[in-house]
Order: C-alpha cells, then sequence, then structure tokens
C-alpha cells in the first residue's frame, strides 16, 4: 500500500476534525525558524528549567567501540560494557529520514540524513549509531530535530534483531531529551498526521524498492514507433 | 495486453457463460523473459531480453486463475516445441490471490535469432490461458583475431561527463585552452555513449545498471541477477546467468570483484548474485560464497562490508554481527528446490551464527582486513577476500588526508576505527596479481563506488577526490593491459548522477572566500572568461595538495536536493547536505520533487564508455548498456575482428 497517499489523506481528516491538533500543528514543521520561535516563546512565557541527572555518566560515541577495529569484529570498549545496563547521558545529533516509526529513532555523533531508498541496509551510516527507543505517545512520533541533543536513559549493548532488518548493537532507553546547549527538556513525539512528508515503514519484504509492474496497456511508450505490425491502439 | 491472446479464445471455446463474464477465465498476467511481444504486443525489435547461445535463464509466467480454480499444468514452448525441464526444475507455485507462478529454471538455447515465446496453462476446469512473448539468442561471430582473454570491467559508480571533465581538470590543470595531461581513461583509444535505462524507468540505480554488464538484460530498479516476478520472496525470482559463471562454465575463467563500497552494495552484487532485492544483506553475501564461488570461479572479493561476514553473537563483547531473519530486508537466503535443480545451487539457510569469514577462509582465500594484510601477501595466493570497513570504505579525499597526518579525521567518517583502509589502485594492484594466475584468464569488476555516493551528497571534493583514485585504478589496468595483450579493459558507469556541470570558477582567492558573507557567495561564481583555469597542486602521492585552491573550479547540481553551499570542502564527512554548513553556505534549492529527497539523484542522461586492449574496437557509437556485453563477450567467445 502507498503511505504517501495515506499521509495526504490523514491530517485533511485530522485538521478538519480536531480542532486540537490544529495546535499541534504549530511546531510540527521541522524547519528551524520554527523551532528557534517556539523555543524563544516558551522561554519568556515560564523560566526554563534545565534538565538534571546525576545518576548518568556521559558516554561519548567514540567510547562505545575500541579503535581501531581489529580483523574480525567491533568490540565493545571496557568503559561502555561497565555501563551497559545503567543510565547514561549521549550528546549527538538525530539521524534525518523518511520513515516514521511511533518509538524509534536513531542517534549518531555527526549530521546524517538516511535515504532508505538509495542506500538499504548497505547505508553510510557509523556503526556507532544508537537505536533510541522512546516510551510510545498515542499517534505520534519522533520528528527530527537539526540541533544538538543530550539524551538520558538506560543503555543497552549486544546484537538484537529488529523489524526494519537491521541488527542494533547500541539501544538507549530513554527517558529525558533535552537540548545540548541549554539543557532545556524537548518533546520530539509529534502527531504522525502532520509530519508530512514522511512515510510509516512497512514490512519490507518487497525490498528496498517495490517491485514494479509492467504498465497498463493503455499507456504504451512504444505507440509513437513507426510500425506496422500490431498496434495495442488498434485492438 | 495477454486479453487480445486469450481473452478471445477463451470466450469462443466456452460459450455463452464465458461471454455473460468475460472475466471468467484464467489470464497470463506476466510472462519471463519480458518482451514488447508480450506487453504491447509488439514484435518488432528491439527486442527486450537477449541471451548469448547457451546463457541460461529462467522461463516464468504468472497466471491469474478463476476464484477458487487452481492451474494444474504448463507448457512452455520455444518456436512452437514444447520445451522439457531437467528433473525437478520447474515448478508451479501458488502465490496468493488465485495466482499462480510457474516456472522452468536454467532454460537456455544454443541458437541464434527471435525466438516466440508461448505459455500455455492449463486450469483445473480444462480452461487454457495463453500468453506469447518473444527472446533473442545473439549471434556471436568467430573471428580471425584473437580473443580477449581478460576483461576488466571498471565502473565509476554514477560518473557521467562531468565526473571525468571534473578529474581532469583538477589532477591534470588546463591551461590555454588545452588539458595539461590526458587521463588515464582518457588515452583509451575507444569512446562511445551508453543509454543507461533500466526495464521499468528511464532512470536506472545501480542495480540494473550493473546487471545489465554482468547478463546482458534489463533488471527492474532494486533487482539484481533476476527478472521482477509477482512473488513476495527475494530469492526465487528468475534468473539470469552471469558472465562470471557463464565464462568459469565455458572458458574456465576466473571471476574477481573490487569495490569501494561496502560488497553487499548493487554494484558488486550485481555481478554475482540473483535477487530482487538490492538490499538484502547476509544473503547476498552467503550467495557469494555457496554460489559465486562454487559456480563463478570467484577468487577476489574486496571492499567494505565486514559486518555481514560475522556471526551474530560473536565473542563476549563482539558490537556486529550478520542479520538474523529470512522475511524482513537484510534476511538471509533460502532458495525453492527447482532453483536449486535448476541452477545446481544449495538451498541456503538462515544461519545468523555463521562465520562466513572463516567459511571464505577454508574455502582456500586469503583474509586482508586492511592494507597491512594485503601487502602481507606472499604473492602465491590464488583466492583473496578483503573486507576493510564494516560499512562503506572511507573515501580517499580522507584516506589520503589521514595517511599525510594521521592526526586529520574527519568527522563523520570512520578512519579512526578503521585507519588502514587501501585506496582502490592498491586493491587493484592485488587483484590482479591473483587473478593474472589463472592460464584461462579473468573477468573482474572494479567499482569506484563513492563517486555516486559523494555526488549524491553533494560533496563535490570527496567525489572529485574519488574520481581520481578511480582514474589511478585504470592507470593500473592499463599497465596490465600493455604486460598482458589479450585484455579488453571496458571503463565506464551505471548511470549519472546528481546532474553534475562544471559551471565556472571561482573568482577569488581561497582566503578571501572564507571571508565572503553568506550573502555574497553566490557572487563569487566566475562564469566563461571569468572562469580562467583552476589550478590544483599534486602532491608526492599522486592526490591534491588541497581541494581548496584559489581561484577554484565551481560544480552545479541538476539533479539536486537542497543545500547549502560555502564553495569550499566540508571538513566533516557524510553529514546531510541540509544539515551542512546551514550556517556558513547559502541555501540552493533543490528540484526533486516527492518527499524526503534529502540527496541528489540518479538521472537518466547517457554515459561515457572507453575502451582499450583486445576488442576495444567495437564499443564505439551510442548503444544500450546491455550491448555493452555483448561486444564483450564477442570479443571473449569469438574473438576480436
Ligand atoms: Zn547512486
Amino acid at each position: 500500500m502507498n503511505l504517501k497517499s495515506l499521509s495526504f489523506v490523514l491530517p485533511v481528516i485530522l485538521l478538519t476534525g480536531l480542532g486540537l491538533l490544529m495546535l499541534a500543528g504549530k511546531d510540527a514543521a521541522t524547519v528551524a525558524q520554527n523551532r528557534d520561535s517556539d523555543a524563544a516563546a516558551s522561554a519568556v512565557a515560564s523560566p526554563v528549567v534545565p534538565y538534571e541527572d546525576s545518576s548518568s555518566v556521559a558516554l561519548k560515541f567514540e567510547e562505545i567501540f575500541v579503535m581501531p577495529a581489529g580483523p574480525k569484529g567491533l568490540e565493545y570498549t571496557a568503559k561502555a560494557w561497565a555501563l551497559a545496563g545503567k543510565r547514561v547521558a549521549l550528546t549527538g545529533f538525530m539521524l534525518r529520514n523518511d520513515n516514521i516509526d511511533p518509538a524509534i529513532f536513531f542517534f549518531c555523533e555527526t549530521q546524517h540524513a538516511y535515504d532508505e531508498r538509495e542506500e538499504g541496509l548497505a547505508d553510510s551510516l557509523p556503526p556507532s549509531l544508537v537505536q533510541v527507543i522512546l516510551p510510545v505517545k498515542k499517534n505520534s512520533a519522533p520528528a527530527w530535530r537539526q540541533e544538538k541533543l543530550t539524551l538520558y536513559g538506560t543503555l543497552e549493548l549486544g546484537p538484537r534483531q529488529e523489524q526494519s532488518g537491521r541488527v542494533s548493537h547500541i539501544r538507549l532507553q530513554c527517558d529525558a531529551v533535552t537540548d545540548a546547549a541549554t539543557g532545556v527538556p524537548l518533546e520530539l513525539r509529534k502527531p504522525v498526521a502532520l509530519q508530512l512528508g514522511r512515510a510509516i515503514p512497512i514490512p519490507n519484504d518487497l525490498g528496498a524498492l517495490p517491485p514494479s509492474t509492467t504498465p497498463p496497456p493503455f499507456f504504451n511508450p512504444r505507440r509513437n514507433r513507426n510500425s506496422t505490425t500490431h498496434h495495442p491502439d488498434k485492438l | 495486453m495477454k486479453l487480445q491472446n486469450s481473452g478471445k479464445l477463451i470466450a469462443a471455446i466456452t460459450g455463452l457463460f464465458a461471454l455473460g463474464n468475460a472475466f471468467a477465465a484464467p489470464t497470463v498476467t506476466r510472462l519471463n523473459p519480458p518482451s514488447a511481444l508480450f506487453t504491447y504486443a509488439d514484435a518488432t525489435p528491439p527486442y527486450i531480453s537477449r541471451f548469448l547461445p547457451a546463457q541460461r535463464f529462467d522461463l516464468q509466467a504468472t497466471i491469474q486463475a478463476d476464484a477458487g480454480k487452481t492451474i494444474t499444468s504448463v507448457v512452455f514452448k520455444v518456436n512452437g516445441t514444447p520445451v522439457t525441464a531437467a528433473g525437478g526444475a520447474s515448478a508451479i507455485t501458488s502465490i496468493g490471490g488465485d495466482k499462480f507462478s510457474a516456472t522452468i529454471r536454467g532454460y537456455s538455447n544454443s541458437t541464434a535469432g527471435v525466438k516466440t515465446l508461448v505459455v500455455e496453462a492449463t486450469q483445473s476446469d480444462s480452461l487454457v490461458a495463453t500468453g506469447t512473448g518473444n527472446f533473442e539468442i545473439a549471434s556471436i561471430t568467430l573471428n580471425a583475431g584473437r580473443k580477449a582473454k581478460n576483461i576488466i570491467w571498471l565502473i565509476g559508480d554514477g560518473t557521467g561527463i562531468a565526473h571525468r571533465t571534473a578529474a581532469r581538470i583538477v589532477s591534470k590543470g588546463a591551461s590555454l585552452g588545452k588539458s595539461n595531461e590526458p587521463l588515464a581513461i582518457d588515452t583509451l583509444p575507444v569512446t562511445g555513449i551508453v543509454v543507461t535505462h533500466s526495464l521499468n524507468s528511464i532512470v536506472t540505480d545501480s542495480a540494473p545498471g550493473a546487471h545489465c554488464y554482468s547478463t546482458g538484460n534489463k533488471a527492474n530498479n532494486g533487482q539484481e541477477g533476476v527478472f521482477p516476478d509477482d512473488t513476495t520472496d527475494k530469492w526465487d525470482n528468475p534468473r539470469i546467468e552471469h558472465m562470471g559463471s557463464y565464462l568459469a562454465r565455458t572458458q574456465g575463467k576466473w571471476l574477481g570483484i573490487v569495490s569501494t563500497a561496502d560488497v553487499e552494495d548493487a554494484t558488486p552484487a550485481a555481478f554475482a548474485v540473483s535477487t530482487q532485492d538490492r538490499g538484502a544483506g547476509t544473503g547476498i553475501c552467503d550467495m557469494y560464497l555457496d554460489e559465486a564461488v562454487a559456480n563463478h570461479n570467484l577468487h577476489v572479493l574486496m571492499g567494505g562490508g565486514r559486518k555481514w561476514f560475522l556471526p551474530l553473537d560473536g565473542s563476549a563483547g563482539a558490537g556486529s554481527g550478520r542479520v538474523n531473519s529470512s522475511t524482513s530486508s537484510g534476511g538471509d537466503y533460502v532458495v525453492p528446490s527447482d532453483v536449486q535443480a535448476g541452477w545446481s545451487v544449495p538451498a541456503g539457510a538462515v544461519d545468523p551464527n555463521r562465520n562466513l569469514i572463516a567459511d571464505f577462509q577454508t574455502a582456500g582465500f586469503y583474509y586482508a582486513p586492511d592494507l597491512a594484510g594485503l601487502n602481507a601477501m606472499t604473492g602465491s595466493e590464488t583466492k583473496l577476500l578483503g573486507l576493510f570497513n564494516s560499512g562503506h570504505m572511507d573515501v580517499s579525499y580522507d584516506k589520503i588526508a589521514h595517511r599525510r597526518n594521521a592526526a586529520t579525521i574527519a568527522p563523520g567518517s570512520l578512519i579512526a576505527t578503521y585507519p588502514d583502509q587501501p585506496l582502490l589502485e592498491e586493491m587493484t594492484d592485488k587483484a590482479l596479481t591473483v587473478l593474472s594466475k589463472n592460464a584461462n584468464g579473468f573477468v573482474m569488476m572494479i567499482e569506484g563506488a563513492s563517486i555516486d555516493k559523494q555526488a549524491h551528497n553533494m560533496d563535490t571534493e570527496r567525489w572529485v577526490h574519488d574520481a581520481i583514485e578511480f582514474d589511478k585504478a585504470v592507470a593500473k589496468c592499463i599497465a596490465f593491459q600493455a604486460a598482458n595483450p589479450d585484455t579488453l579493459i571496458i571503463v565506464t558507469a551505471d548511470h549519472e548522477c546528481a546532474g553534475i556541470a562544471i559551471s565556472g570558477g571561482s573568482t577569488v582567492t581561497d582566503a578571501a572566500l572564507q571571508s565572503t558573507a553568506v550573502g555574497s557567495l553566490k557572487g563569487i561564481v566566475g562564469t566563461y572568461d571569468n572562469a580562467k583555469f583552476p589550478a590544483y597542486t599534486i602532491a608526492g602521492d599522486g592526490y591534491p595538495t588541497t581541494m581548496d585552491v584559489d581561484y577554484r573550479m565551481i560544480i552545479g547540481y541538476a539533479g539536486n536536493s537542497d543545500r547549502y553551499e560555502t564553495w569550499r570542502s566540508s571538513p566533516s564527512y557524510n553529514v546531510s547536505p541540509q544539515a551542512r554548513n546551514t550556517t556558513t553556505g547559502y541555501l540552493v534549492t533543490g528540484q526533486q520533487p516527492g518527499t524526503g529527497v534529502q540527496s541528489a539523484v540518479h538521472t537518466a542522461s547517457d554515459i561515457p564508455l572507453s575502451a582499450g586492449g583486445r576488442g576495444a574496437a567495437a564499443f564505439t557509437g551510442v548503444f544500450d548498456n546491455t550491448d555493452a556485453f555483448f561486444k564483450a563477450m564477442q570479443a571473449a567467445i569469438g574473438g576480436s575482428k
């Protein structure tokens, strides 16, 4: 099923039916200016209270795997391994991608974009990619933000097969998202219906690209040929 | 389409009932190999599917049965003669929705000419559906000239005309109206222009864009080694025999695959693997060993992608491992029994704990994890596996910067994790050493993968640098050809990427560029006379001392997404064009339609091809990408003129 049509239809229904979502629509856009004005507005409205979590240990991306890698696979550092199951703070950037997942987004050291259609699993993403799991908020999903973030939560290490086909090696059960510069808590989850231009991932048995069927007979790219043989228009 | 073939006939047979309900009749909805005769009732050339004499391919038809009915027998006829399948190499499979897929695996035909293919499918109530298509068996001319013993395909992924020009301007320079020196590619004597459309679009991706050179046929985007079918199984599609298998079987040649990409990526995989999903991960890498080593004489496999070769559980603390699912994208492979019987391949298995590196070593491969590993080879090795990164290899811009100064590690690169990655020319050197040991010759594909990847990323300095790296690999092959004249070299691409054009030169020094206000960056582009001749300096290692020269070359992108342009190199690697330089560059808005387009895209522009050596003379003119396969095979089988 084509989800582009879904993401087109849903907002129309919701915007006309539910006035509440109109409010959310104001900050659903991922344009920097909107965010800045929102942040400024909230800063004026109430004093900003930076998030505090003294129990978390700061973990850097370059501290996750032993560098350089040996001739076989990557190995976790002693520091990372010791932090497995414990609270950590990670600072980096959200991966920008098309697919919406209600709970999951990816987090990396630099500002990557991931084009699933072009790359599939032969991607250019770093091995230290962290799969961040947020508590699900109904009808919402994490929406991409450009700024540097600090995330707090519980670190999980070890390979796990994900539904997307990816094997995750580093996961964060995340309970707090903050702006890395100010420490101000942020809400990443926005209504799915308002995240225009993104698609809900579907079980991808058909591959990175859906199989294309032959065009139907009324669309014939060969019809302008100077052919004296069979011509579909005459059939 | 097929209704004119079967609908009228069925209507006549079944009388009034059928007239009252014209759709109550089984119909053939797909016939493989693809043909314009089946799809558009057009029997005229160009014929869509074409094969070498004795090259194997699968016959496949999808039949829509009436509700609740089954298809009980299917006969394929070539020029009126029923095709008999080898034992176990045929199947009629229910694929849901009253649809059935019928196959005969591993068919071949040794007589040149256009053949009519008819499928007759009988339903459980004796109604018959038919479909008619065609295919061509190419003729190979036995020439008096010598045969190409070795064939080297060099594929600059995404490399159009402008990518070459840019590499020439930067690495060789131009002055007073002439290039100071040619690229290695430019010294190849024969030039052609290649049309790159895929089976389902004017704009191809890298899977059909390489599949065409390995099989001589068209594929759908995203698919390699196969024709499209109607099942969700990514491993059961109708297959076409790869060049490596054909030449191993008929001439005892060896196969080599060398890429700067993850070896699971489309271009390398399209030279050995058969799947409808170019992203099928673990299964693709397993097929390299299970099928290509066994049946294609694969002796060299080098690139990135080590993550697919490692057991999922690993040792304690291991942070990499294979995908362990057979159903989701990235899964392992299992092929149906008719494929096993028709192609002499194993069933495959969902084996996440397979240690594929160890299995390659057991099969006699020398394993090199880095350049030091390559350099430690004794020279007696006859099989070589090189896996230099967990995913795609880092680009030459960053590899060279790190070699010059170990402290130089761009954010986003994996140089710190994999500090000793070889350059493509070093990989090429070792591959030639190994493959040239075969007295029967070899066929090799060498890919400069990140010319495409960094063009997508609109990271000008990095793709230009990789185009230069690619040219140095070409130079290695030209030197090999000089010493081994029965070698054919074909340098081309799979498609153009990003709509690149060299639109001019900067009118300011690099220092001035750095201090130019964002709002004035647009004004530094010199066009026509003001472009002058940008001059780069080449260091002792053969690469530019810097890409950020005064009065630099300016690149435009026609297949672009939004980007922020600074006209300078990016200190970080693989950062999204929408996230890169947002405060230091000015916004150039993209023209790509559609959702989620975050990078530049492939275009349908024709691509250049350069050829040299035995049989190269045929590669002239404007021709289809599949024609390149037949020209190369003519040189290998029938000899040059
Ligand atoms: Zn590409």
